[in-house]
């Protein structure tokens, strides 16, 4: 569980944690749609001395975020290699035997790469910084406008907060399954690829079992705790918007007119 | 006291068993609860206890008869909101009840289902913590927490919404012996505050702790009788497949062995001051 680094909560007492979860993921959506509206080198510096800044204001280590990235080290290395070899315009850079580069590939390589970049960087911090259970609550408070048109916002929050719930619970249950196959005899370990994955075949089927008969335990126990859907539900967690959370939109102007100005 | 459980006449069958179409899980069960009684129910596996269990809060609902909750009746669907809120239930597995991410959320759970105000919720939440004795792991995912400290989470969980009756079905049956303990300590605190506790197992010692208990087999009440009184015919416990309590074995085996011991005992103590009074003649 410890390898996976994105998409983790890391506790800490930043501005960046303090701020309200909705602003936060309002600001973090408007901003990954601006990052496709940069397109020279003023606007992605611009871009990325900000990103930057976040990072830093986070008061996480850099190398969590290095982590992060290391998820994309690969896709990064096949984009830059697909666009210097394959996308043509501009002068030719350098020619080896039948393997020509051309400026707009070299400039398309940097700027697709920094692009991914920057979106990992900043969904990295959005949750770095905000507990899951924020993260729920913001995302159910922001679909609330939806619920007239039939979006069923409160079940998508509770169905999110227990998944989470269950990750542990399951993740345990795969690895005791994991031992009560080997100690019958199964082998996880050896064999080809193909074999290994079939393997697994024996710890899915149980896991498979466990889950359906979990989640009609659970279904029986939530009714008899008189859950029956949204409406008419308080909550235990509120969120409150600050005038600390004023900052975020208004960065967000600053942005977009910035891009707006510099871009080409 | 008043009358807070009264199951009339009450048949079940489950729709699904579709080979055993005549195969009643309960048949003819008629049984009053007071408010404040302390109950066990106790039962081979497959006799229909959980099913009963399943039938105070309406969670299952009788093919034939009734069973009503003070002014309440689990067939009537306008009811059975209000049901569920009086009766509260605590499950096996502890980790199949929990719902939220933190102990505090979870046992909000159902006090946000009623659409209690947060102000009372924060209120009641405080208060159920303490009672249960989880102070300081508010915040603690339920991951972390052992057997016994979930399933007193649950119980928490049941506290909040202020029910007059608690169910225990076989609650205590995942846990290990000091959760179990623990368990067991609170379910008798939750009886001397006057709530009214319904604790269905298979381990007849654990039964011994309720005031009333009820052997039921093949989905048919066997007996119904005080504590006391089971007490010294819990020899025949045995033709239903369960357990003679040890002070009851000791007894009837020291009696064969000729120890001048009185004919009947009432309970484990009354056992050890008359074994500690021949000891100290000798």
């Amino acid at each position: 569980m410890s390898q996976i680094s994105i998409g983790q909560f890391i506790p800490g007492r930043s501005i960046l944690h303090q701020l309200d979860p909705r602003a936060k993921l309002f600001f973090v959506f408007s901003y990954m749609i601006l990052i496709f509206f940069a397109n020279n080198v003023t606007t992605y510096s611009m871009l990325l001395v900000f990103t930057g800044l976040c990072i830093l204001l986070s008061q996480i280590s850099l190398g969590i975020y290095i982590k992060a990235l290391k998820g994309i080290f690969y896709l990064i290395i096949a984009m830059i290699i697909l666009h210097l070899l394959f996308t043509k315009g501009g002068e030719i850079l350098v020619r080896v035997g039948f393997l020509t580069v051309y400026e707009e590939g070299f400039r398309q390589a940097i700027f697709i790469s920094l692009r991914l970049l920057l979106l990992v960087l900043m969904a990295s911090i959005l949750t770095f910084t905000t507990s899951p259970l924020e993260l729920t609550d913001a995302f159910e408070s922001m679909l609330k406008p939806f619920v007239r048109f039939g979006l069923p916002a409160h079940e998508f929050a509770l169905m999110m907060s227990m998944a989470l719930r269950f990750i542990p619970t399951l993740w345990d249950e795969t690895e005791r399954i994991k031992k009560a196959q080997m100690a019958r005899g199964a082998d996880f370990e050896s064999g080809s690829l193909f074999r290994r994955l079939k393997s697994y075949v024996f710890i899915l089927i149980p896991l498979f079992i466990s889950i359906f008969r979990r989640a009609d335990e659970l279904a029986m126990a939530m009714e008899a705790r008189c859950y029956r859907g949204g409406p008419n539900r308080t909550k235990l967690r509120q969120l409150h918007y600050s005038s600390r959370d004023l900052a975020l939109p208004m960065i967000l102007l600053l942005l977009i007119i910035g891009i707006w100005l510099l871009r080409k | 006291m008043s009358t807070i459980v009264r199951l009339s006449d009450v048949w079940f069958q489950y729709q699904h068993d579709e080979q055993g179409a005549n195969q009643w899980a309960l048949c003819q069960i008629d049984l009053t609860i007071e408010k404040g009684e302390y109950i066990a129910i106790i039962g081979p596996n497959g006799s229909g206890k959980s099913t009963l269990a399943r039938m105070f809060n309406g969670l299952l609902v009788p093919t034939k008869g009734t069973v009503q909750i003070a002014d309440y009746f689990t067939h009537d669907e306008n009811d059975l909101w209000e049901i569920r809120r009086m009766v509260g239930m605590v499950f096996q597995n502890p980790d199949n009840q929990i719902v939220s991410t933190t102990v505090r959320d979870d046992i909000a759970f159902g006090l946000e289902n009623l659409g209690i105000p947060r102000r009372e919720m924060i209120r009641r939440i405080d208060q159920a913590i303490e009672v249960v004795g989880l102070t300081g792991l508010e915040e603690q995912a339920p991951h972390y927490l052992s057997g016994g400290q979930k399933q007193r989470l649950c119980i928490a969980g049941i506290l909040v919404m202020q029910p007059k009756v608690i169910l225990f079905d076989e609650a205590t049956s995942m846990l290990d012996p000091q959760g179990r303990k623990d368990v067991l300590q609170l379910i008798d605190q939750l009886h001397r505050q006057g709530k009214t506790v319904i604790h269905i197992t298979h381990a007849a010692e654990e039964a011994f702790l309720a005031k009333r208990i009820i052997v039921m087999n093949q989905g048919k009440i066997e007996l119904d009788l005080p504590r006391d009184e089971l007490y010294r015919q819990a020899e025949c416990l045995q033709k239903w497949g369960l357990e003679v309590p040890l002070p009851v074995q000791l007894h009837r085996r020291l009696r064969e062995l000729g120890v001048p011991l009185t004919d009947l005992i009432h309970s484990e103590e009354e056992l050890v001051s008359q074994l500690c009074r021949l000891l100290s003649k000798n």
